[in-house]
């Protein structure tokens, strides 16, 4: 039950987040699911999807939507209080640069989401789920060194990238 | 795509996508550590099922 917790934290954060909305956001989607518990039949997916619209009406206020967040940069710094290791922390920078829709996109596919549970989460077409995948992996190859060393480097944001 | 002719069959991109899997598979796992020792996970359960906080110290004359 506490990896539930912290992989909606995580997922959030990866959002673009801060820590305490996070945790809160998870928090109050935890509580909704034992509330429901009866009537929810995927409670990983639940507990992402929920959280998710928590987080989008805390950070941005009028933000009511995942198309309108789009274009709303990360107000904080996604990590304070937690001791992530550098290499942690460079991928929370890197995230910083991509619009809320791949962030989202991206965290899920890692959290090993099938595009049609993604799809279902963000409420957005399996083909925009692609498509937004495709476009984050696209930047983020572009800010990583792969010809050496494999760690993520601090790099300008590639054109394209805020779309 | 491979100027030195090697793996032409595959696409130009899979090693770049391997290493970048590998890079944000390590980065998750790292992260969920930081936050599961971060996380005060007792107080949010207790919150969640209801159940009062833990007390820090016994209050006076709770053992007599």
């Amino acid at each position: 039950m506490s990896h539930l917790r912290t992989s909606s934290v995580r997922f959030l954060i990866q959002c673009g987040a801060n820590r305490h909305d996070a945790d809160d956001a998870a928090q109050e989607a935890f509580i909704e699911l034992f509330k429901q518990w009866p009537t929810v039949r995927k409670p990983r997916q639940w507990l992402r999807t929920v959280a998710f619209r928590i987080f989008l009406r805390q950070p941005v206020g009028s933000a009511s939507s995942l198309e309108t967040a789009q274009d709303i940069p990360s107000p904080v710094s996604a990590s304070d209080p937690f001791d992530f290791r550098q290499e942690e922390q460079r991928v929370l920078d890197m995230l910083d640069l991509l619009p809320t829709a791949q962030r989202a996109v991206l965290a899920l596919h890692y959290d090993q989401f099938e595009t049609r549970d993604i799809a279902e989460i963000l409420e957005m077409k399996q083909a925009t789920v692609r498509k937004n995948l495709e476009r984050a992996r696209a930047a983020l190859k572009k800010l990583l060194d792969f010809d050496g060393d494999p760690r993520p480097r601090r790099e300008p944001p590639a054109e394209g990238a805020g779309e | 795509m491979n100027d030195k002719g090697i793996d032409k069959a595959a696409p130009a991109r899979d090693r770049s996508d391997a290493m970048l899997d590998a890079v944000f598979t390590a980065a998750n796992a790292g992260m969920l550590a930081a936050i599961r020792q971060g996380l005060d996970l007792e107080g949010g359960l207790a919150q969640i099922i209801g159940a009062p906080p833990r007390l820090e110290m016994p209050a006076p004359g709770l053992l007599t």
